[in-house]
Protein backbone atom coordinates (compact mmCIF):
# COMPACT_ATOMS: atom_id res chain seq x y z
CA UNK A 1 0.00 0.00 0.00
CA UNK A 2 0.74 3.37 -0.91
CA UNK A 3 1.47 6.56 1.91
CA UNK A 4 1.82 9.78 0.81
CA UNK A 5 3.36 12.22 4.04
CA UNK A 6 3.67 16.18 3.71
CA UNK A 7 7.25 17.55 3.53
CA UNK A 8 10.28 15.43 4.18
CA UNK A 9 10.72 14.27 7.87
CA UNK A 10 12.27 17.55 9.78
CA UNK A 11 14.52 15.25 12.16
CA UNK A 12 16.67 15.15 9.63
CA UNK A 13 15.83 11.50 8.37
CA UNK A 14 16.45 10.54 4.16
CA UNK A 15 14.75 8.58 2.56
CA UNK A 16 17.07 5.59 4.04
CA UNK A 17 16.82 7.08 7.54
CA UNK A 18 12.75 6.69 7.62
CA UNK A 19 13.66 3.04 6.28
CA UNK A 20 15.86 2.30 8.77
CA UNK A 21 13.59 4.00 11.82
CA UNK A 22 10.70 1.71 10.23
CA UNK A 23 12.15 -1.27 9.62
CA UNK A 24 14.75 -1.71 12.15
CA UNK A 25 14.56 0.74 14.74
CA UNK A 26 10.63 0.81 15.68
CA UNK A 27 9.69 -1.85 13.41
CA UNK A 28 6.36 -0.54 11.78
CA UNK A 29 6.27 -1.77 8.75
CA UNK A 30 7.69 -4.30 6.20
CA UNK A 31 8.34 -1.91 3.07
CA UNK A 32 8.27 -3.50 -0.31
CA UNK A 33 11.60 -3.96 -1.74
CA UNK A 34 10.94 -6.18 -4.34
CA UNK A 35 12.42 -5.00 -7.68
CA UNK A 36 9.92 -5.72 -9.92
CA UNK A 37 7.18 -3.91 -8.42
CA UNK A 38 6.67 -0.63 -8.92
CA UNK A 39 4.15 1.93 -7.96
CA UNK A 40 2.86 4.11 -10.48
CA UNK A 41 -0.18 6.91 -10.57
CA UNK A 42 -1.25 4.17 -13.31
CA UNK A 43 -1.36 1.04 -11.32
CA UNK A 44 1.18 -1.13 -9.46
CA UNK A 45 3.28 -2.50 -12.12
CA UNK A 46 5.69 -5.86 -12.58
CA UNK A 47 8.71 -4.79 -14.55
CA UNK A 48 10.85 -7.29 -15.36
CA UNK A 49 13.70 -6.75 -18.10
CA UNK A 50 11.28 -8.95 -20.92
CA UNK A 51 8.59 -5.83 -20.42
CA UNK A 52 5.87 -5.25 -18.00
CA UNK A 53 2.59 -5.97 -16.49
CA UNK A 54 -0.19 -4.08 -14.91
CA UNK A 55 -1.01 -5.78 -11.87
CA UNK A 56 -3.74 -3.86 -10.05
CA UNK A 57 -4.86 -1.05 -8.87
CA UNK A 58 -3.03 1.34 -6.10
CA UNK A 59 -4.35 1.42 -2.95
CA UNK A 60 -3.05 4.79 -1.17
CA UNK A 61 -3.70 6.93 1.53
CA UNK A 62 -2.98 10.83 1.59
CA UNK A 63 -1.96 12.68 5.09
CA UNK A 64 -4.70 15.03 5.90
CA UNK A 65 -2.09 17.69 5.77
CA UNK A 66 -1.27 16.98 2.19
CA UNK A 67 -4.81 17.51 1.80
CA UNK A 68 -4.71 20.82 3.74
CA UNK A 69 -1.93 22.09 1.30
CA UNK A 70 -4.37 21.06 -1.57
CA UNK A 71 -2.53 18.05 -2.75
CA UNK A 72 -5.13 15.39 -3.79
CA UNK A 73 -4.14 11.66 -5.56
CA UNK A 74 -5.10 14.45 -8.63
CA UNK A 75 -2.03 16.18 -7.93
CA UNK A 76 0.33 13.25 -9.18
CA UNK A 77 0.42 13.47 -13.29
CA UNK A 78 -0.68 10.36 -15.11
CA UNK A 79 3.37 9.03 -15.45
CA UNK A 80 4.30 9.57 -11.90
CA UNK A 81 6.15 6.60 -10.65
CA UNK A 82 6.28 5.81 -6.97
CA UNK A 83 8.35 2.84 -7.01
CA UNK A 84 8.41 0.85 -4.09
CA UNK A 85 10.30 1.25 -0.40
CA UNK A 86 10.64 5.05 0.28
CA UNK A 87 11.26 8.26 -1.78
CA UNK A 88 11.10 11.65 -0.71
CA UNK A 89 10.75 13.39 -3.82
CA UNK A 90 11.25 16.90 -4.95
CA UNK A 91 8.84 18.89 -7.36
CA UNK A 92 9.88 22.40 -8.31
CA UNK A 93 7.75 24.65 -9.79
CA UNK A 94 8.40 29.03 -10.56
CA UNK A 95 6.07 31.02 -12.58
CA UNK A 96 7.55 33.15 -15.25
CA UNK A 97 6.89 36.60 -15.67
CA UNK A 98 7.20 39.27 -18.92
CA UNK A 99 7.18 43.13 -18.71
CA UNK A 100 4.36 44.84 -20.91
CA UNK A 101 2.91 48.00 -21.39
CA UNK A 102 0.69 48.64 -18.83
CA UNK A 103 -2.89 47.79 -20.18
CA UNK A 104 -1.63 45.79 -23.02
CA UNK A 105 -0.51 42.28 -22.91
CA UNK A 106 2.52 43.41 -25.34
CA UNK A 107 6.14 44.09 -24.63
CA UNK A 108 7.63 47.03 -25.35
CA UNK A 109 9.14 45.95 -28.26
CA UNK A 110 5.72 45.15 -29.84
CA UNK A 111 3.76 48.26 -28.64
CA UNK A 112 6.21 50.27 -30.58
CA UNK A 113 5.97 47.76 -33.64
CA UNK A 114 2.07 48.53 -33.37
CA UNK A 115 2.08 52.18 -32.78
CA UNK A 116 5.21 53.36 -34.78
CA UNK A 117 6.29 55.96 -32.20
CA UNK A 118 5.40 56.43 -28.16
CA UNK A 119 7.06 58.96 -26.07
CA UNK A 120 8.24 56.57 -22.87
CA UNK A 121 7.18 59.42 -20.33
CA UNK A 122 3.27 58.52 -21.32
CA UNK A 123 4.18 54.73 -20.93
CA UNK A 124 4.03 52.84 -17.96
CA UNK A 125 5.38 48.86 -17.98
CA UNK A 126 4.45 46.08 -15.57
CA UNK A 127 5.22 42.89 -15.11
CA UNK A 128 2.65 39.84 -15.65
CA UNK A 129 2.79 36.20 -15.22
CA UNK A 130 2.86 34.34 -18.10
CA UNK A 131 0.28 31.59 -17.90
CA UNK A 132 1.82 29.30 -20.76
CA UNK A 133 0.87 25.48 -21.80
CA UNK A 134 3.43 24.37 -18.85
CA UNK A 135 2.03 26.29 -16.21
CA UNK A 136 -1.61 25.69 -16.54
CA UNK A 137 -1.19 21.73 -16.28
CA UNK A 138 0.52 22.47 -13.14
CA UNK A 139 -2.00 24.34 -11.79
CA UNK A 140 -4.32 22.49 -12.89
CA UNK A 141 -2.74 19.90 -10.65
CA UNK A 142 -3.59 21.47 -7.71
CA UNK A 143 -6.83 22.23 -5.87
CA UNK A 144 -8.69 24.48 -7.18
CA UNK A 145 -6.90 27.98 -5.79
CA UNK A 146 -4.64 26.46 -4.06
CA UNK A 147 -1.11 26.21 -6.26
CA UNK A 148 1.46 28.77 -4.93
CA UNK A 149 2.05 30.99 -7.33
CA UNK A 150 5.30 32.44 -6.67
CA UNK A 151 8.82 30.17 -6.58
CA UNK A 152 8.63 27.22 -4.76
CA UNK A 153 9.26 23.66 -3.81
CA UNK A 154 6.88 20.22 -2.98
CA UNK A 155 8.44 17.95 -0.90
CA UNK A 156 6.31 14.94 0.05
CA UNK A 157 7.51 11.59 1.70
CA UNK A 158 6.09 8.28 0.02
CA UNK A 159 6.41 4.76 1.57
CA UNK A 160 5.36 1.83 -0.17
CA UNK A 161 4.58 -1.21 2.32
CA UNK A 162 3.57 -5.24 2.11
CA UNK A 163 0.61 -4.62 3.85
CA UNK A 164 -2.01 -1.59 4.98
CA UNK A 165 -0.79 -0.31 8.17
CA UNK A 166 -2.72 -0.09 11.85
CA UNK A 167 -3.56 2.88 12.73
CA UNK A 168 -0.77 3.20 15.34
CA UNK A 169 2.25 2.94 13.14
CA UNK A 170 0.58 4.70 10.27
CA UNK A 171 0.20 7.68 13.17
CA UNK A 172 3.66 7.31 14.40
CA UNK A 173 5.44 7.28 10.67
CA UNK A 174 3.21 10.51 10.37
CA UNK A 175 4.38 12.24 13.80
CA UNK A 176 8.53 11.30 12.08
CA UNK A 177 8.18 12.74 8.86
CA UNK A 178 5.29 15.62 9.67
CA UNK A 179 5.65 16.39 12.75
CA UNK A 180 9.30 16.11 13.58
CA UNK A 181 8.84 13.39 15.70
CA UNK A 182 11.81 12.96 18.35
CA UNK A 183 13.76 9.45 17.30
CA UNK A 184 13.18 6.73 19.50
CA UNK A 185 16.65 4.91 20.38
CA UNK A 186 18.92 7.88 18.56
CA UNK A 187 22.00 5.98 19.17
CA UNK A 188 21.31 2.61 16.83
CA UNK A 189 21.38 5.79 13.45
CA UNK A 190 24.65 5.51 11.83
CA UNK A 191 27.10 8.07 12.69
CA UNK A 192 28.33 8.10 9.32
CA UNK A 193 28.11 11.50 7.46
CA UNK A 194 24.73 11.52 5.18
CA UNK A 195 24.13 7.63 5.86
CA UNK A 196 21.07 7.92 7.41
CA UNK A 197 20.31 11.57 7.84
CA UNK A 198 20.49 14.46 5.26
CA UNK A 199 21.23 18.20 5.54
CA UNK A 200 18.52 20.60 5.99
CA UNK A 201 19.06 24.27 4.57
CA UNK A 202 17.51 27.45 3.62
CA UNK A 203 16.60 27.59 -0.46
CA UNK A 204 17.07 31.23 -1.60
CA UNK A 205 14.04 31.00 -3.96
CA UNK A 206 15.96 31.02 -6.72
CA UNK A 207 13.86 29.05 -9.81
CA UNK A 208 15.24 25.63 -10.95
CA UNK A 209 14.94 26.67 -14.74
CA UNK A 210 16.61 29.40 -15.96
CA UNK A 211 15.74 30.28 -20.02
CA UNK A 212 19.65 31.64 -21.42
CA UNK A 213 19.45 34.44 -24.45
CA UNK B 1 16.26 81.22 76.41
CA UNK B 2 15.18 82.44 79.86
CA UNK B 3 13.72 85.45 81.33
CA UNK B 4 15.21 88.66 84.08
CA UNK B 5 12.22 87.80 86.44
CA UNK B 6 9.13 85.70 87.17
CA UNK B 7 7.89 86.33 83.20
CA UNK B 8 7.08 83.28 81.30
CA UNK B 9 7.85 82.29 77.64
CA UNK B 10 4.90 80.58 76.31
CA UNK B 11 3.98 79.71 79.74
CA UNK B 12 7.37 78.09 81.29
CA UNK B 13 10.54 79.80 82.86
CA UNK B 14 12.70 78.55 80.02
CA UNK B 15 12.44 78.21 76.25
CA UNK B 16 15.10 75.93 73.95
CA UNK B 17 16.31 76.40 70.80
CA UNK B 18 17.33 73.01 69.96
CA UNK B 19 18.81 73.39 66.26
CA UNK B 20 22.31 75.17 65.32
CA UNK B 21 21.57 78.53 63.49
CA UNK B 22 18.05 78.14 64.78
CA UNK B 23 15.81 81.66 65.18
CA UNK B 24 12.49 82.22 67.09
CA UNK B 25 10.23 85.24 67.49
CA UNK B 26 9.23 86.61 70.57
CA UNK B 27 6.90 89.50 71.35
CA UNK B 28 5.61 90.66 74.90
CA UNK B 29 2.43 91.33 76.38
CA UNK B 30 3.85 93.35 79.13
CA UNK B 31 4.02 91.31 81.71
CA UNK B 32 5.10 87.70 79.65
CA UNK B 33 6.83 86.88 76.29
CA UNK B 34 5.11 84.65 73.49
CA UNK B 35 6.58 82.85 70.97
CA UNK B 36 5.45 84.66 67.03
CA UNK B 37 4.56 81.29 65.34
CA UNK B 38 5.62 80.31 62.10
CA UNK B 39 3.39 78.98 59.92
CA UNK B 40 4.35 76.08 57.20
CA UNK B 41 4.22 77.62 53.03
CA UNK B 42 1.04 76.34 51.45
CA UNK B 43 1.53 73.41 49.06
CA UNK B 44 1.87 74.16 45.63
CA UNK B 45 0.21 71.81 42.78
CA UNK B 46 3.06 69.25 40.92
CA UNK B 47 1.45 71.68 37.65
CA UNK B 48 1.71 74.40 38.92
CA UNK B 49 4.61 76.85 37.56
CA UNK B 50 4.46 80.28 38.58
CA UNK B 51 7.33 80.99 40.30
CA UNK B 52 9.43 77.88 39.62
CA UNK B 53 12.55 77.73 37.74
CA UNK B 54 13.32 75.06 35.24
CA UNK B 55 15.96 73.43 37.70
CA UNK B 56 13.08 73.72 40.59
CA UNK B 57 12.58 70.24 42.13
CA UNK B 58 9.36 68.50 41.66
CA UNK B 59 8.84 65.55 44.39
CA UNK B 60 6.35 63.43 42.54
CA UNK B 61 7.21 60.79 40.56
CA UNK B 62 6.31 60.67 37.00
CA UNK B 63 5.27 57.16 36.48
CA UNK B 64 1.47 57.33 36.10
CA UNK B 65 2.15 60.79 34.49
CA UNK B 66 3.70 59.02 31.28
CA UNK B 67 1.76 55.56 31.54
CA UNK B 68 -0.80 54.89 29.86
CA UNK B 69 -3.72 56.80 30.32
CA UNK B 70 -2.11 59.47 32.19
CA UNK B 71 -1.66 62.60 31.42
CA UNK B 72 1.28 62.82 29.84
CA UNK B 73 1.61 59.19 28.51
CA UNK B 74 4.36 58.58 26.13
CA UNK B 75 3.45 56.27 23.13
CA UNK B 76 6.15 53.47 22.61
CA UNK B 77 6.92 53.98 19.26
CA UNK B 78 7.83 57.50 19.89
CA UNK B 79 10.50 56.45 22.06
CA UNK B 80 14.00 56.91 20.80
CA UNK B 81 15.65 53.54 19.30
CA UNK B 82 17.32 51.53 21.65
CA UNK B 83 20.97 50.07 21.32
CA UNK B 84 22.44 47.42 19.57
CA UNK B 85 22.61 45.09 22.28
CA UNK B 86 20.20 42.21 24.16
CA UNK B 87 20.12 44.23 26.97
CA UNK B 88 16.07 44.03 27.04
CA UNK B 89 15.65 40.82 25.40
CA UNK B 90 13.16 38.48 26.38
CA UNK B 91 14.09 34.72 27.31
CA UNK B 92 12.42 31.61 29.48
CA UNK B 93 12.20 33.83 32.76
CA UNK B 94 10.99 37.18 32.13
CA UNK B 95 9.40 38.89 28.95
CA UNK B 96 11.10 41.36 26.86
CA UNK B 97 12.08 42.73 23.34
CA UNK B 98 12.15 40.40 20.60
CA UNK B 99 15.85 39.62 19.62
CA UNK B 100 17.21 40.92 16.29
CA UNK B 101 16.94 38.81 13.53
CA UNK B 102 18.99 36.57 11.38
CA UNK B 103 17.21 37.27 7.77
CA UNK B 104 17.41 33.56 6.83
CA UNK B 105 13.83 32.88 6.63
CA UNK B 106 13.86 31.72 10.51
CA UNK B 107 11.13 31.31 12.91
CA UNK B 108 11.55 32.77 16.62
CA UNK B 109 11.21 29.64 19.61
CA UNK B 110 10.47 30.21 22.86
CA UNK B 111 13.87 30.07 23.97
CA UNK B 112 14.73 32.94 22.74
CA UNK B 113 16.91 31.76 19.68
CA UNK B 114 15.70 31.91 15.76
CA UNK B 115 16.04 28.60 14.36
CA UNK B 116 14.61 27.05 10.93
CA UNK B 117 10.54 25.63 10.78
CA UNK B 118 10.80 22.82 12.85
CA UNK B 119 8.14 20.55 11.11
CA UNK B 120 4.61 20.77 10.39
CA UNK B 121 4.49 23.24 8.07
CA UNK B 122 3.07 21.07 4.78
CA UNK B 123 4.97 19.86 2.09
CA UNK B 124 5.26 23.38 0.14
CA UNK B 125 8.65 25.49 0.55
CA UNK B 126 8.77 28.92 -0.48
CA UNK B 127 11.53 31.35 -0.83
CA UNK B 128 13.70 30.90 2.71
CA UNK B 129 12.24 27.97 3.85
CA UNK B 130 13.88 24.90 5.11
CA UNK B 131 14.76 22.43 2.54
CA UNK B 132 16.92 18.99 1.67
CA UNK B 133 17.68 16.13 -1.14
CA UNK B 134 15.38 14.13 -2.39
CA UNK B 135 16.46 10.63 -1.88
CA UNK B 136 15.27 7.13 -2.48
CA UNK B 137 15.26 3.34 -1.32
CA UNK B 138 13.58 2.27 -4.17
CA UNK B 139 14.52 -1.05 -5.86
CA UNK B 140 12.51 0.49 -9.53
CA UNK B 141 12.87 3.47 -11.11
CA UNK B 142 10.62 6.29 -9.25
CA UNK B 143 10.80 9.95 -10.10
CA UNK B 144 13.10 11.71 -7.86
CA UNK B 145 13.07 15.41 -8.58
CA UNK B 146 10.99 16.94 -10.83
CA UNK B 147 10.49 20.53 -12.83
CA UNK B 148 7.63 21.05 -13.16
CA UNK B 149 5.62 24.26 -15.15
CA UNK B 150 8.17 24.52 -17.50
CA UNK B 151 7.57 26.10 -21.24
CA UNK B 152 10.42 24.85 -22.99
CA UNK B 153 9.71 25.58 -27.31
CA UNK B 154 10.75 21.81 -29.30
CA UNK B 155 13.36 23.88 -30.85
CA UNK B 156 14.98 25.27 -27.99
CA UNK B 157 18.52 22.98 -26.87
CA UNK B 158 18.23 21.97 -22.98
CA UNK B 159 21.06 21.42 -20.83
CA UNK B 160 20.36 19.60 -17.19
CA UNK B 161 23.14 19.65 -14.38
CA UNK B 162 22.44 17.69 -11.13
CA UNK B 163 24.50 15.67 -8.70
CA UNK B 164 23.67 12.48 -7.02
CA UNK B 165 24.94 10.03 -4.50
CA UNK B 166 24.71 6.82 -3.12
CA UNK B 167 25.41 5.69 0.49
CA UNK B 168 27.08 2.90 2.02
CA UNK B 169 25.06 -0.03 3.11
CA UNK B 170 25.85 -3.09 0.27
CA UNK B 171 28.14 -3.49 -2.28
CA UNK B 172 25.97 -2.60 -4.88
CA UNK B 173 25.11 -0.09 -7.48
CA UNK B 174 22.20 2.80 -8.13
CA UNK B 175 20.84 3.24 -11.69
CA UNK B 176 20.00 6.67 -13.08
CA UNK B 177 17.21 7.94 -15.50
CA UNK B 178 15.74 11.09 -17.05
CA UNK B 179 12.26 11.53 -18.51
CA UNK B 180 11.12 14.28 -20.52
CA UNK B 181 7.31 15.32 -20.52
CA UNK B 182 6.34 11.36 -20.04
CA UNK B 183 9.20 9.58 -21.99
CA UNK B 184 12.10 8.08 -20.33
CA UNK B 185 15.03 8.99 -22.33
CA UNK B 186 17.54 6.53 -20.59
CA UNK B 187 18.55 4.45 -17.20
CA UNK B 188 22.00 3.38 -16.99
CA UNK B 189 24.34 2.32 -13.99
CA UNK B 190 26.46 4.88 -12.25
CA UNK B 191 28.18 4.18 -9.40
CA UNK B 192 30.53 1.56 -8.70
CA UNK B 193 29.50 -1.48 -6.42
CA UNK B 194 31.76 -0.83 -4.24
CA UNK B 195 30.07 -0.63 -0.43
CA UNK B 196 30.85 2.97 -0.02
CA UNK B 197 29.69 6.53 -0.24
CA UNK B 198 29.92 8.09 -3.92
CA UNK B 199 29.03 11.19 -5.58
CA UNK B 200 28.42 12.06 -8.88
CA UNK B 201 28.05 15.14 -11.33
CA UNK B 202 25.40 14.37 -13.87
CA UNK B 203 25.17 16.33 -16.97
CA UNK B 204 22.27 15.88 -19.63
CA UNK B 205 21.90 17.81 -22.85
CA UNK B 206 19.22 17.39 -25.06
CA UNK B 207 19.34 19.25 -28.83
CA UNK B 208 16.46 20.79 -30.98
CA UNK B 209 13.77 18.02 -31.07
CA UNK B 210 12.35 18.26 -34.16
CA UNK B 211 10.64 16.07 -36.77
CA UNK B 212 13.64 13.13 -37.99
CA UNK B 213 15.68 14.77 -35.30
CA UNK B 214 14.56 13.42 -32.21
CA UNK B 215 17.42 11.19 -30.79
CA UNK B 216 20.60 10.98 -29.07
CA UNK B 217 20.66 13.11 -25.84
CA UNK B 218 24.46 13.21 -24.38
CA UNK B 219 24.45 11.79 -20.60
CA UNK B 220 27.96 13.00 -19.21
CA UNK B 221 28.91 11.18 -15.64
CA UNK B 222 31.66 13.20 -13.68
CA UNK B 223 32.73 11.65 -10.49
CA UNK B 224 33.14 13.66 -7.49
CA UNK B 225 33.92 11.06 -5.03
CA UNK B 226 36.48 8.09 -4.42
CA UNK B 227 35.31 6.22 -7.62
CA UNK B 228 36.95 9.30 -9.80
CA UNK B 229 36.10 8.19 -13.18
CA UNK B 230 33.73 9.81 -15.79
CA UNK B 231 31.89 8.46 -18.69
CA UNK B 232 30.05 9.78 -21.69
CA UNK B 233 26.82 8.02 -22.83
CA UNK B 234 24.60 8.51 -26.41
CA UNK B 235 21.24 7.31 -25.76
CA UNK B 236 20.36 6.10 -29.11
CA UNK B 237 17.51 4.74 -30.14
CA UNK B 238 14.84 6.78 -29.07
CA UNK B 239 11.98 9.21 -29.69
CA UNK B 240 12.00 12.51 -28.13
CA UNK B 241 8.91 14.76 -27.67
CA UNK B 242 8.89 17.58 -30.56
CA UNK B 243 5.93 19.25 -27.97
CA UNK B 244 6.86 22.14 -26.06
CA UNK B 245 8.37 20.46 -22.84
CA UNK B 246 6.28 21.27 -19.34
CA UNK B 247 8.33 18.46 -17.19
CA UNK B 248 11.70 17.32 -16.88
CA UNK B 249 12.35 14.79 -14.18
CA UNK B 250 15.50 12.76 -12.30
CA UNK B 251 14.30 8.97 -12.09
CA UNK B 252 16.23 6.89 -9.81
CA UNK B 253 16.97 3.77 -8.17
CA UNK B 254 19.03 1.40 -6.16
CA UNK B 255 20.26 -2.13 -6.40
CA UNK B 256 19.83 -2.77 -3.16
CA UNK B 257 17.38 -1.45 -0.45
CA UNK B 258 20.27 -0.79 1.99
CA UNK B 259 21.68 1.88 -0.22
CA UNK B 260 19.86 5.43 -0.69
CA UNK B 261 20.44 7.45 -3.82
CA UNK B 262 20.10 11.06 -3.45
CA UNK B 263 19.93 14.02 -5.99
CA UNK B 264 20.09 17.79 -5.81
CA UNK B 265 21.58 20.89 -6.57
CA UNK B 266 19.19 20.65 -9.63
CA UNK B 267 19.46 23.36 -12.83
CA UNK B 268 17.75 23.49 -16.46
CA UNK B 269 19.05 25.98 -18.85
CA UNK B 270 17.43 26.32 -22.46
CA UNK B 271 19.17 27.89 -24.78
CA UNK B 272 17.76 30.61 -27.33
CA UNK B 273 17.56 29.52 -31.30
CA UNK B 274 17.22 33.08 -32.71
Amino acid sequence: MLYIFAGFPRNGLHAGGIQFAVEEVEQLAILEHEPRAQYRKAGVFSVTEYGEEWLMPVEYRVSRMCLRDGITWDWFPENWTFGNGVTISKTMASPEYKTVVHGTDLILDEFLAISGSARLVDLGLEQTHIKHEGWKEYEARWVPGTCPQESHVVHLTCLVTVHPLPEFAYQRIRELIEESGELREPDSYSSEDGKHFATNRCWDGKPVYTRMS
Amino acid sequence: MATEGSETIDGSATDVISDNYGAKHYYSDGSNWFEVPLLPAAAIAHSATTGQGSGDHHAQAHTAAHASGGADAIKIDDLAAPDDNTDLDFSTSAHGLVPKGTNAGNFLKDDGSWAAPAGGSGAITREGGSTTEATTTSTSLVDIISAASLSIAAGAPIEVIYVARKTSGAANDANSAFTINATNVGSEKVFSTTNQAEAFVENWLFGTRVTNYTGVPRHIRLASGPAGSYDITAHGMLTLPTVTVTDLNTRGSVDDALITLGHDEYHIYSRAVS
